[in-house]
């Protein structure tokens, strides 16, 4: 893929991002307090769709690093982020509920925190 | 040994002598614990069992996290209120928080090996100085099930509180684990309660005026005795009854759950009464939208008003208790309640035995998971596995040996069971599912069996009699039939 078209793809996604982020966001949150609540059933249910957020997230994270990452900042986002999406999916084997929503919550979210941000400000430079 | 152990067991002496006693004993020490200091500077335990790692507490921050746990519960000052698991207290520190001075709480540990380590960890002052709280340290089954049984009659009697810690109740020791089973049930049954809670309500104000009008399912009660009757869920080995169940069409009374219905017609059999809980706006065009069959339906107060508005059918209400506005409409209208036992199933069970059925045969009530399914094909009985969003247990199938229930169908079949037993042997139930889980009270028979020895009549008046009750109004009218 050349970058241009990488680019163009990646566009895209920033674009699709504005929109999703948000309600990927707020529904890892919501799992964070069934769990927490000790709805486990329903928590379970609703992380289980957003396990595929989760790895687009990481998709986007990764081709951000690769191509508008000047300052290397999402190169190593995306470092941290594969580790705890490791660590998730170890918890989720686990089924340490505490842990899952511990990394979700510090972990996971601050990161498509600062990925949101980045966009709105990007967009609106 | 720490200064601080030290100090908590010296404390435990003194004021919890039982429970220091408890921590004397031998230890099994299955577990691995690793302290682990929060990012708060609080302390956690990480708890390795086998191949198994989970945290007892967060590790970031678990004073925020026993905020979330106890808040949903939304105590009021004076409440009661049980609690199992002590973990290292942050749940039973909030809860005295929120409680105010004239509270009980009431928390108990079952494993002694997390509460010694609690002793290391935390300063216990605190807790065994607290005159609001009792600490009960309990590993033996037996008492622990008294125990539990004491403590919560006492909590449903005030109206109190139970409060599960969930990492405490995942590390419970294998001797104690028919408790932790019990415990679970007892979560999924509050959690469907308050899920459906304002929905319930919110379907009953709009319901009110409709439902002050209809006739009520106390119309049947009594009616039907010795008349026997068939209960239609929508259990998977629906699927397989095809074969046979057109044949009972003129020997029972059909009575389906909602979900069954589309099932049943596609069999060419219409059924005698249908039973609607379900208060989703979704019922009603999933169920019933374009049947244009006029078959009387049984509904509660809460269903969807949709249904209420658009079914031409036959409609009857049934009270149920449990929930305060239907009580208390009830009882003004002097009518009386029904066991709904938490699934359209279990609702429809006691509406038979109040009918005065017998004996009561049960299709596709399979209360287990067939081949992997939950469900009929018919209404989308999809396959599901383990991670499905409840645990699965094991239970004793029909066919011998053990099959897989989530704890919601196993809290539905114990329903079942004591509501079977309640009937004190005036009622007789067969279960015709081979497939299913063993329901204590209702041995399985074979179809054709059902059909040969029970079902040799035709009860074809007592069907005109029940369409017919259903279709009139008043106590007069009814009476006259």
């Amino acid at each position: 893929m050349d970058s241009g078209s990488a680019n163009k793809i990646l566009d895209e996604a920033v674009s699709d991002g504005i929109n999703y982020l948000p309600k990927l966001e707020e529904g890892l949150m919501s799992v964070v307090t069934l769990f927490r609540e000790g709805q486990e059933g329903e928590g379970i249910s609703l992380f289980q769709q957003s396990i595929e957020g989760l790895e687009w997230f990481g998709t986007v994270l990764a081709a951000l690093g690769r191509f508008r990452d000047s300052e290397n900042t999402y190169s190593g986002l995306t470092l941290t982020y594969n580790d705890k999406l490791n660590e998730l999916l170890e918890a989720w084997q686990n089924m340490d509920m505490v842990l899952i929503g511990d990394l979700i919550e510090y972990e996971i979210v601050p990161i498509i925190d600062k990925v949101m941000n980045d966009i709105k400000e990007g967009t609106q430079n | 040994m720490t200064g601080l152990y030290k100090k908590n067991l010296m404390l435990l002496e003194g004021l919890n002598p039982e429970g220091f006693k408890m921590l004397s004993g031998i230890f099994d020490k299955k577990m691995i614990i690793k302290p682990v200091m929060t990012r708060t500077g609080d302390m956690t335990l990480e708890i390795q069992t086998g191949e198994r790692r989970v945290f007892l507490h967060s590790k970031y921050d678990p004073g925020k996290e026993a905020a979330q746990l106890v808040g949903r519960k939304a105590l009021k000052p004076g409440d009661m209120v049980l609690v199992l698991g002590f973990g290292l207290g942050y749940h039973v520190a909030e809860v005295l928080r929120v409680i105010g001075d004239n509270a009980k709480v009431v928390v108990i540990e079952p494993n002694k090996e997390i509460f010694r380590e609690a002793l290391k960890y935390i300063d216990m002052e605190q807790f065994l100085t607290e005159s609001r709280l009792k600490i009960i340290l309990e590993e033996d089954i037996a008492q622990l099930s008294k125990l539990f049984s004491h403590w919560m009659d006492l909590v449903l009697e005030k109206e109190g509180q139970f409060i599960i810690h969930r990492a405490s109740l995942e590390l419970m020791s294998d001797y104690v684990k028919p408790l932790q089973e019990l415990f679970l049930e007892w979560r999924v049954r509050q959690d469907t309660i308050s899920r459906f809670e304002s929905r319930l309500s919110d379907n009953f104000s709009q319901n009110v005026n409709s439902v002050k009008n209809l006739p009520r399912v106390s119309k049947l009660f009594d009616r039907f005795k010795g008349v026997p009757a068939l209960l239609v869920a929508a259990g998977p080995s629906l699927d397989d009854s095809v074969r046979w169940l057109p044949s009972l069409r003129n020997r029972c009374l059909v009575i389906c759950v909602g979900r069954a219905l589309k099932s049943l017609l596609n069999f060419g059999l219409i059924p005698d009464l249908v039973v609607i809980t379900d208060p989703q706006p979704s019922v009603y065009s999933s169920q019933l939208e374009g049947l244009d069959i006029g078959v009387p339906i049984v509904l509660l107060p809460t269903v969807h008003p949709n249904l209420m508005r658009n079914y031409s059918g036959a409609k009857l209400v049934a009270f149920q208790a449990g929930m305060n506005e239907a009580e208390e409409m009830a009882a003004v209208l002097g009518e009386q309640l029904v066991e709904t036992g938490g699934s359209v199933s279990t609702t429809a069970l006691d509406i038979i035995i109040r009918m005065g059925c017998s004996p009561v045969l049960f299709a596709g009530l399979d209360l287990a998971y067939i081949k992997g399914r939950s469900h009929s094909k018919d209404v989308g009985g999809i396959k599901v596995d383990s991670a499905d969003g409840f645990r699965l247990v094991e239970v004793q199938g029909n066919q011998g040996g053990l099959t897989k229930a989530p704890l919601n169908l196993n809290i539905y079949r114990k329903w079942v069971e004591r509501r079977i037993e309640k009937s004190h042997g005036k009622t007789i139930f067969y279960n015709l599912s081979p497939e299913g889980a063993v329901i204590t009270g209702a041995p399985y028979l074979d179809s054709r069996e059902a059909i040969d020895k029970l079902l040799t009549e035709d009860i074809g008046n007592q069907k005109k009699l029940l369409s017919e009750i259903c279709l009139t109004k008043g106590r007069d009218e009814i009476e006259s039939i």
